[in-house]
């Protein structure tokens, strides 16, 4: 690197410019780490209510609380959501009682792109829409579509990037093994 | 009897095919659809005009192309397979002689030809539609003359939120055996070996704007002259010769814009090239994507192509003083090339049929520097294809 | 160069470039929705581009685009 001796030695505060230049730095890589902190298995599922389609009375997480909820974050263009929904109804219908409920979030910024999805992937489970992206931006999203399985505490226990076809295995088998675990008072 | 050995590797047609599809993380796509899709083709040349000598209707090729993509293992690996079949036929430029004048007179080979060239190839790709990917291709093309087999892998890796990066290498080993060998005393077996490496990083930019910029680097090592062409040396008509050896090394930048409001995308690339021979060449091609409604897509393209001639490129050399290396062969002059061509794409459920028609049209004044030496025999073309494809989105 | 400067350069170039890439908001997964379209895709018909290329590499000097590369062809 240099070969230049560098300045004097010994006790001097650290100088202002590179004072600044470390803040400066900090803020970029802040700013450049996007919106905040990815929501992973173990945290609390952050909790939100947004206006439900087909329907006057919003829906929320805490509306859902005692039950085993699937969250969906989807949109219109989202190819892999075409494959997934109907799966996702396909699963909710085949589970006996009503422990288990899918609440899907739908990011489209219009509402006409969503609806045209569902006239052609019809689903029984509950659609929300947040156009703003404002859940999204809580949970951290990292890609789309990304989904979580919160168990009956609110705690999230499983989080699925994109979608494969074996991931409703997966969701069976956890379902399962929540459905035994007690519900704490909340 | 004369023709070219217009074939190039399937790899390389496989290999356009395995650029990320999407740009980089716009949705994790596991799409367990299979996709289809069906190309036929007819390339014409213009016949040739000016001074020549033989037939001069050139090249004509009829080829089809059938791709299959599909996802296995519930989603964990994607498979393609391209299948491509090609009828060749009609005359080609064999060499170039001077006149009383010293002008060039191109003298194409004699009757016209029919050879087929077939190739299929293979890429697997690990965890498909996810920004994490790792693709491997293996491909093998076999004609009367020529046979070429390859292999390659690349990866695509998100470095950030809005930044790719893919990379990959791919190997070549290619065998020509020229027809009528014996007849016009041409070598009876050869071999060549092509390395290649390429490196690309793909940012979104915005919303709307996605741009990504690439280098690769081949390097050829064998014999890389075309058997079939001769030269004029001074008082003698020889084989051509090239040199044994070629490093080409090219960058790339492209940009996607889209139009979302009125259902239009704006495609700009931009290629520049660099050889060992002395080629340089400049490609940009511009797309504009508009939808029409109901399933209507129009895609207008135009593209400019440049180059500036081999060092070795010569129409004929009247008083040659001791070259080693000598081509009359139009394709490494200088010499630039416009090309227009028209898309209609039509949507049915998950059908779509599409047609296209391409006009190209090459002359030395197209060229960014026009000079050097005549390259006669430049080449005007027509291609119509059609297309089908199943699984659309 | 001395260190201070070569901090500081360090410093504004880094800057300079994180500040340039989220200089509007760097684009969120969910805000995808243009960038998904088929017609923003690098290569949106690949097996066209396929064809054009072999077209274009049999008739010119360069070897065509970006990706594997390989021989196949006495003509180039």
């Amino acid at each position: 690197m240099s070969s230049h001796a560098s300045n004097s030695p010994a006790a001097k505060p650290v100088p202002r410019p590179r004072r600044a230049a470390v803040a400066m730095l900090a803020a970029a890589m802040l700013l450049a780490a996007g919106i905040g902190h990815a929501v992973g298995v173990g945290e609390r599922a952050p909790d939100f209510r947004l206006p439900q389609l087909g329907k006057d009375a919003p829906l929320g997480l805490a509306d859902l609380h005692g039950k085993i909820v699937f969250v969906d974050f989807w949109a219109s263009w989202c190819s892999p959501c075409r494959e997934a929904m109907p799966q996702y109804e396909k699963l909710r219908a085949s589970l006996p009682g009503d422990g288990f409920a899918i609440l899907a979030v739908n990011v489209d910024e219009t509402r006409a792109d969503a609806e045209k999805f569902l006239a052609a992937h019809p689903v029984g489970y509950a659609i929300v829409l947040d156009p703003a992206g404002e859940v999204p931006k809580a949970y951290g999203l990292v890609g789309m579509p990304t989904s979580y399985l919160i168990d009956r505490n609110g705690v999230v226990r499983w989080r699925g990037q994109g979608f494969k076809s074996v991931d409703i295995d997966t969701l069976r088998q956890e379902i399962d093994k929540l459905t035994k675990e007690p519900v704490h008072a909340s | 009897m004369l023709r070219p050995s217009a074939s190039l590797a399937a790899l390389l047609s496989a290999a356009a095919a395995l650029l990320p599809a999407t740009p980089a993380n716009a949705a994790d796509s596991d799409e367990a659809n299979t996709h289809a899709s069906y190309r036929f083709s007819e390339y014409d040349e213009g016949a040739l005009h000016g001074s020549v000598v033989g037939d001069p209707r050139r090249y004509r090729v009829l080829s089809q192309q059938l791709d299959v993509d599909t996802k296995l293992d519930g989603g964990a690996w994607g498979l393609k397979l391209d299948a491509t079949h090609e009828v060749m036929s009609g005359s080609s430029p064999w060499f170039v002689a001077p006149d009383a004048q010293l002008r060039p007179v191109q003298v194409l080979s004699g009757a016209t030809i029919r050879d087929h060239r077939s190739a299929l190839s293979v890429a697997l790709t690990q965890n498909p539609g996810t920004s994490a990917n790792t693709t491997y291709t293996a491909s093998y093309s076999s004609e009367r003359d020529y046979r070429a087999a390859a292999i390659g892998v690349e990866r695509s890796q998100p470095l950030d939120a809005a930044t790719t990066l893919g990379y990959g290498g791919s190997f070549s080993h290619d065998v020509i055996e020229p027809t009528d060998a014996a007849l016009y005393n041409r070598i009876t077996h050869a071999t060549k070996n092509t390395a290649s490496t390429f490196a690309s990083l793909a940012w979104v930019l915005d919303r709307d704007s996605v741009l990504q910029a690439g280098v690769q680097v081949n390097l050829g090592h064998g014999y890389l002259t075309d058997p079939y062409k001769l030269f004029t040396y001074g008082a003698d008509i020889l084989a051509e010769r090239r040199p044994d050896r070629r490093v080409e090394a090219a960058g790339l930048v492209r940009y996607r814009r889209s139009y979302a409001q009125i259902d239009a995308a704006l495609h700009l690339d931009y290629r520049y090239a660099q050889d060992s021979w002395g080629l340089t060449s400049h490609t940009i091609e511009a797309s504009w994507y508009q939808g029409l409604g109901h399933g209507w897509r129009l895609v207008p393209t135009l593209r400019w192509y440049s180059q500036s001639a081999a060092r070795f490129y010569a129409p004929f050399l009247a008083a040659p003083a001791g070259q080693r290396y000598y081509s009359s062969d139009y394709r490494l002059g200088t010499y630039g090339a416009f090309s227009t061509s028209i898309n209609i794409r039509k949507a049915i459920g998950r059908w779509e049929v599409s047609l296209g028609a391409e006009r190209y049209h090459s002359a030395k004044g197209l060229a960014l520097d026009g000079g050097g030496a005549a390259v006669p025999a430049l080449v005007d073309s027509t291609r119509v294809w059609a297309g089908l494809d199943f699984g659309i989105d | 160069m001395r260190p201070d400067l070569l901090l500081r350069l360090t410093c504004a170039l880094a800057c300079g470039a994180a500040l340039a890439a989220c200089a509007t908001k760097p684009v969120q997964p969910w805000e995808r929705a243009h960038l998904a379209r088929w017609d923003m895709r690098w290569d949106p018909d690949s097996a066209q581009t396929a064809m054009k290329q072999h077209a274009y590499f049999s008739k010119e000097g360069s070897s065509g685009t970006i990706g594997a590369a390989g021989g196949g062809c006495g003509c180039n």
